[in-house]
């Protein structure tokens, strides 16, 4: 076994009782070198397939399934509230068939693409249980709001026979919208927030990630130069080959990294648009949420079905839900002259012909058809489209966000898995001389 | 001369492995899923469990029956006005006053009254033209008749102290007293039975204040509208419905299968809960006093004579017990109930 240059003097001063202390102590400063770089080319390792993981999540196919995960999300929100607007319309129009079966198709329908959308949503869910538990969530209560609502239909039937059942019949309606209301919206609402949460965190994560990685491969750079100077010292200028070795995969590591992400800042600005734009359209959506609402509650009164609130609250709350004294709102002036008309006509021809005890005529206006229908159907059209631009645009934003790369956690795994090959047989090396 | 030593290795390799750690904690992350979501039950919109004291202090000097003396002269506010009465009534109280589903027309105990009234003020026209009926709510009556969109409000209206500082009162037509509906498949018998369990009343009604200072200590939940209370019933959100008897006759009809208590609660003395009952007081389960009146603005003394003046008539002339059977043939009250004419600190108004 040959003794390193540098250490033979000093053995040769200290004597031989304290020569094993100074080679001991050299092997060990080699093997705590060792072991510092095998952490961290495991550390760059588990980053990279992080690091992989989490550009994959804010690359365009992640992408594009949160705004469609959103998009259902916003539908079964929307389909909600109409099945709502429609079942109390429905109990309004009892008295007249031709009605009542539009109320009944409106309300199957929104039912229908609630359920279609549940199911459309599951397929995208990509195993990841937060998002399934928001839909389960959803499936769950939805039978719950249904059977209310059929429960009080059912109890409606006997109106011409019997009508008071009917008036608990409304009582059941009522608990139906307050649980749809109070449950059910807000649970769609939160499956919609989540998935522009989870963009917002694809988005950070990717920079987090990015960024980790970059330190650590720097980090390994800077332990390899240290090790390499560290033994140049102590072997009179003798270069190690295997350092050298794995310097220079790690540089390649670095370099191939930095080619690989170079679309990275334009998929961050576009996953910023596309929340953004999520935004938007969930103020867009919750103006139509609101109206809907308006809807249902005129629906309620005019059925003669709640007395929980006085006309002048009723209005109020009109006007509060339609938007008539928000001339702020994000809307274009079309749809802002859309709702003055709307709310013009509510005040017109139901509150004050409530208020006047003209109740037929109020309920005239109120059912398909009718002018206070016929006011909102023109802006709710107006504002589908608005909702449905703004629903292709985010699609269109989703789709320009860059793939992300293949291979970014294996192609770092193996590359670090090489370059502490080399690192472990330099060292080894030398540590052998002292052995 | 001794080399320097370079530096401890150990320590650098700490503060690396602390970078690495740190790096790996802030790219990893964990999930967790903790089984399916429960679902949440349904419950009534405005459902309240009532706490607040009660804060009225009842008059000595006030007497809720009392009334303007009648007078058969039709009211001018009304006669010159369109020849029409806006009245403001409930569209949910069955039998008392409530929306036909079916046709829309408003039909109970209330509204044939208000018939009489308007046959009376305009003999020879159909009742129905004359009458126009408001849909109103408890808290709506007083502002309602205050800005002139109603001249007159029926139903099932408590006559008390408190609401004359702020309308005046016919005589009274109805009286009934706080009762108790249970499921017909529970074991209650009496309010005893019900000492801490859900007690559903209208919020804003004085049933749910009455609730609030019985002695069983039922615990009180308001809702806006009596057949919540029902639904609440019939999903055991609640164990009892307690209100006037007219009312939850009402109820019964919705749901058949729903009973009375049948043991009356304990009674001090001086409790004249029961003095308008019909029958043994043995079986008597009321325990408050309730005359119902009609409401008008504290102003319209013509108004009010000449009700009570028709209130009167159809008194003696048997057409108030011809309504009270036709709507609440099983409610036990003593008939048709005195008139009583007579100051109160408040109200009538011209006295």
């Amino acid at each position: 076994m040959s003794t390193p240059a540098s250490d033979v003097g000093e053995a040769t001063r200290l004597g031989p009782a304290r020569n094993r202390r100074p080679r001991a102590t050299t092997r060990n400063r080699l093997a705590a070198w060792a072991a510092l770089l095998l952490v961290l080319f495991v550390a760059t390792s588990g980053t990279g397939l992080l690091a992989d993981r989490a550009v994959r999540a804010a690359g365009q196919e992640m992408a594009t399934s949160a705004a469609q995960m959103s998009d259902n999300a916003q539908a079964i929100y929307r389909s909600l509230s109409g099945a709502d607007t429609a079942a109390t319309g429905r109990f309004l129009a009892m008295a007249s068939p031709r009605q009542r079966d539009e109320l009944d198709r409106r309300y199957g329908e929104a039912l229908s693409v609630a359920r279609q959308r549940l199911a459309d949503s599951s397929a995208l869910t990509g195993g990841d249980p937060e998002r399934a538990a928001g839909l389960a969530r959803i499936s769950r209560q939805l039978p719950v709001y249904t059977g209310l609502v059929d429960h009080a239909q059912d109890l409606t039937r006997y109106a011409r026979t019997d009508p008071k059942r009917a008036l608990l019949g409304a009582a059941y309606l009522r608990e139906a919208t307050a649980y749809l209301r109070g449950t059910l919206l807000p649970a769609a609402l939160d499956l919609w927030k989540e998935e522009i949460a989870r963009l917002g965190e694809a988005r950070n994560g990717a920079r987090v990630a990015i960024g980790s990685l970059t330190a650590l491969l720097v980090l390994t750079l800077g332990a390899l130069w240290g090790i390499q100077r560290y033994l140049w010292r102590r072997t009179r200028r003798v270069f190690n080959r295997g350092l050298a070795l794995a310097t220079l995969v790690m540089l390649g590591t670095l370099g191939w990294l930095v080619w690989s992400l170079s679309a990275s800042p334009y998929a961050d600005v576009r996953l910023g648009a596309v929340g953004e734009r999520l935004r938007a359209q969930q103020d867009l959506v919750g103006v139509e949420r609101a109206a809907l609402e308006a809807r249902a509650d005129d629906y309620l009164r005019l059925g003669g079905d709640s007395t929980a609130v006085g006309s002048n609250e009723l209005r109020s709350r009109f006007r509060g839900n339609a938007g008539c004294d928000h001339p702020e709102r994000p809307l274009s002036g079309a749809l802002t002259r859309r709702i003055t008309i709307w709310c013009a006509t509510y005040d017109q021809e139901i509150h004050e012909k409530e208020r006047g005890g003209r109740h037929e005529e109020a309920v005239v206006a109120a059912l398909p058809d009718g002018k206070v229908a016929v006011a909102y159907e023109q802006f709710d059209a107006d504002l589908t489209r608005a909702i449905e631009n703004g629903k292709a645009a985010i699609l269109d934003l989703a789709e320009d966000i860059p793939v992300a790369p293949e291979g970014l956690g294996s192609g770092t795994v193996l590359l670090c898995l090489a370059a502490a090959l080399c690192a472990g047989r330099g060292i080894w090396i030398r540590i052998k001389d002292y052995l | 001369m001794r080399r320097p030593s370079p530096p401890p290795l150990r320590s650098a390799a700490g503060r690396a492995v602390a970078v690495m750690v740190t790096a790996v904690s802030l790219a990893g992350c964990a999930f967790g899923y903790s089984g399916p979501p429960p679902v949440a039950s349904p419950a009534p919109s405005g459902v309240r469990t009532a706490t607040a004291p009660p804060s009225t202090k009842p008059s000595a000097a006030c007497e809720p029956r009392n009334s303007l003396a009648p007078d058969s002269a039709p009211p001018r506010s009304i006669t010159r006005k369109g020849e029409q009465i806006r009245a403001g009534v409930d569209q949910t109280l069955t039998r008392m006053s409530y929306r036909d589903p079916a046709t829309g027309e408003y039909r109970g105990f209330d509204i044939d009254i208000l018939y009489e009234i308007a046959k009376e003020m305009f003999p020879g026209r159909n009742p129905r033209d004359v009458l126009v009926f408001v849909a109103i709510t408890s808290e709506e009556r007083q502002e309602r008749l205050r800005d002139g969109t109603v001249d007159i409000v029926a139903d099932s209206m408590t006559a008390t102290c408190d609401r004359a500082e702020e309308v005046a009162f016919s005589t009274d037509y109805l009286d009934s007293g706080q009762t108790v509906l249970v499921r017909g498949d529970s074991g209650y018998r009496g309010l005893k039975d019900l000492a801490g369990k859900p007690v559903c009343a209208a919020t804003g009604t004085t049933s749910l204040e009455i609730l609030r200072n019985r002695p069983e200590k039922p615990v009180p939940v308001g809702v806006p509208n009596w057949t919540d209370c029902l639904v609440m019933l019939q999903q055991r959100q609640v164990e009892a419905v307690s209100t006037d008897h007219n009312i939850l006759l009402g109820l019964q009809d919705l749901d058949p299968s729903t009973r009375f208590l049948e043991a009356p609660p304990p009674r001090s003395p001086g409790d004249t809960s029961c003095r308008w009952y019909d029958g043994p007081a043995a079986t008597c389960t009321w325990f408050s006093n309730e005359p119902h009146a009609i409401a008008f603005r504290k102003d319209d003394a013509d108004f009010v004579r000449f009700v009570n003046h028709v209130l009167q008539k159809i008194r003696a002339n048997g057409r108030w017990r011809a309504i009270h059977d036709r709507w609440l043939l099983d409610h036990p009250d003593k008939g048709p109930p005195p008139a009583a004419y007579g100051p109160n600190p408040t109200w009538p108004p011209g006295r």
